[in-house]
């Protein structure tokens, strides 16, 4: 079944075993019962850059001395005592064995990457051997490391450019809902409140009409800008969410701050004063928002809290537009 | 990490199934390793693929969550579940006074189907072993599953109760 590499007694060799195991293109080391190396093969040397008398004959974790007490050292006695083959993965042990790309300079590059076998000679294998040996395989794995690093850096990326609204540079409605459930629980979990906030232009349509498309592009803009500097957190998280309607989502925040948050945004946005001649509430461009609080102790959903902001905004609006209110 | 074994049953592949299917896990990851000697098992430890997802991510310590098990998040559940799979084994044939010879563990995902009956059919009857880890928040339930040929069931049970009867 396993470590047929050592089944075979040494007269049964071929001629080119040996010529085979000092090529091959991963590390291999055999140790005798005492754990002393009795075969290291050209790879392993080379990417080690220790010479051959450096490593024979002596005890692996002489040769090693950083793999002392580690989980290497570890799994290989486990691995001596129950006969079973084990198996480091890079993930958890990226680099237990001092390996160097052979061109380096040592200690100037970074280690190889290493997926490591720990084949001792168990069950009846050992039957067909002197003492008991151990070999050990240790294969390169830094361009699968890196190729799988660089694909989830790309993944990211991706994600993340396709979550932002392209006009405001905002997040958009995919963010919100990808940010808010998680949100959510991390309020759960701390007891913290959180608050989400829905703003809408007032009159933004008639806007449009009178000012056209660009300036309304622009304006949207400008809200934009005036949502970035007042909710300015990290952990804060404004959306665009429809044509003209924005949400925040604000955690560690209750009601109060909420409210507060929002009258600065309507204050801001009647100071940069744009002319709004369609509009019914002010000769410039206003803003209308909403607030609903989170209960950590409650747990409602993503898609009730952002209804009962939605609703707070319709009462903002119903009561004349340019104004903030409150939970219901 | 704690550990417990609550079953410990011979139960056909259906009804491994069947268990696995009803904790809402169609899909499966599973660590399998061979053993030889006096009788000759695979064994086979599943986890529903959330569940591992969610144990090589606590392992590994990142913060993205993963959609899938890449390359190296394989060869860690493979680790991990050669250590259990070793670390049983070796137990067993303690107790038994059995010698084994191991294989080294390669990962496997897919349906529980899929996965069981590679060989044989599902009315073919295997060594279910429950196994519950609580590592930190995380509560995991794995199947451990010992495929057995008909003359390694009779082996199995000759062994047994040649250890029963060392106890009387």
């Amino acid at each position: 079944m396993s470590g047929p590499v050592m089944s075979a007694p040494p007269r049964d060799c071929p001629p080119w075993s040996a010529w085979v195991l000092e090529r091959l293109q991963m590390g291999l080391l055999v140790l005798d019962a005492q754990g002393d190396v009795v075969f290291a093969n050209q790879w392993l040397l080379t990417h080690t850059k220790l010479a051959a008398d450096a490593v024979l004959s002596k005890n692996l974790m002489e040769v090693f001395p950083q793999l002392k007490d580690s989980a290497f050292a570890h799994a290989l006695a486990q691995s001596i005592k129950s006969g079973f083959p084990t198996l480091l993965s890079q993930t958890l042990h990226p680099s237990p064995f001092p390996l160097y790309l052979p061109s380096s300079q040592r200690g100037q590059d970074k280690l190889l990457r290493q997926s490591i076998r720990i084949m001792p000679a168990g069950g009846l294998v050992a039957d067909t051997m002197d003492q008991r040996y151990t070999f050990i395989q240790i294969n390169d794995v830094t361009q699968s490391v890196m190729r799988e690093r660089l694909l989830k850096a790309q993944a990211v990326r991706l994600k993340n450019m396709a979550q932002v609204d392209v006009l405001t540079g905002l997040g958009n409605r995919r963010r919100r809902d990808d940010v808010l459930p998680t949100a959510l629980r991390a309020s759960g979990k701390t007891a913290q409140p959180l608050s989400v906030i829905m703003f809408d232009i007032d009159y933004f349509k008639q806007f449009n009409d009178i000012y056209g498309h660009l300036a309304g592009d622009e304006c949207l803009r400008q809200v934009a800008q005036v949502l970035r500097d007042v909710f300015r957190r990290p952990q804060d998280m404004v959306a665009r969410f429809g044509g003209e309607e924005f949400v925040a989502v604000l955690p560690e925040t209750d009601g109060q701050a909420a409210q507060a948050l929002a009258e600065q945004v309507l204050q801001q946005m009647r100071a940069l004063g744009i002319a709004h001649s369609g509009s019914c509430t002010a000769a410039v461009v206003t803003i209308s928002a909403g607030v609903a609080v989170y209960d950590p102790a409650g747990g409602q959903t993503p898609d009730r809290l952002v209804l009962a902001a939605d609703q707070a905004l319709y009462a903002a609006k119903s009561a004349g537009r340019n104004q903030v209110c409150g939970p219901q | 990490m704690g550990l417990s074994v609550p079953h410990v049953e011979m139960v056909t592949k259906l009804g491994v199934s069947d268990a696995l299917t009803g904790q809402g896990a169609d899909r499966i990851c599973a660590v399998r390793q061979e053993f030889s000697g006096v009788l000759n098992t695979e064994a086979v430890l599943m986890f529903p693929v959330q569940q591992s997802l969610q144990l090589v991510q606590m392992m590994v310590g990142d913060d993205v969550p993963l959609e899938q098990l890449g390359e190296m998040e394989q060869e860690a559940l493979a680790e991990i579940g050669n250590i259990l799979l070793n670390s049983v084994v070796s137990g067993v044939a303690d107790v038994l006074k059995l010698r084994f010879e191991g294989s080294l563990p390669c990962v496997e995902l897919g349906p529980v189907q899929d996965v069981l009956c590679a060989q044989g059919q599902m009315t073919d009857q295997v060594l279910s072993v429950q196994i519950d880890f609580a590592i930190d928040a995380l509560q995991i339930q794995g199947y451990l599953v010992f495929l057995l040929d008909v003359a390694s069931v009779a082996s199995l049970k000759a062994t047994v109760q040649q250890f029963l009867g060392t106890l009387s």
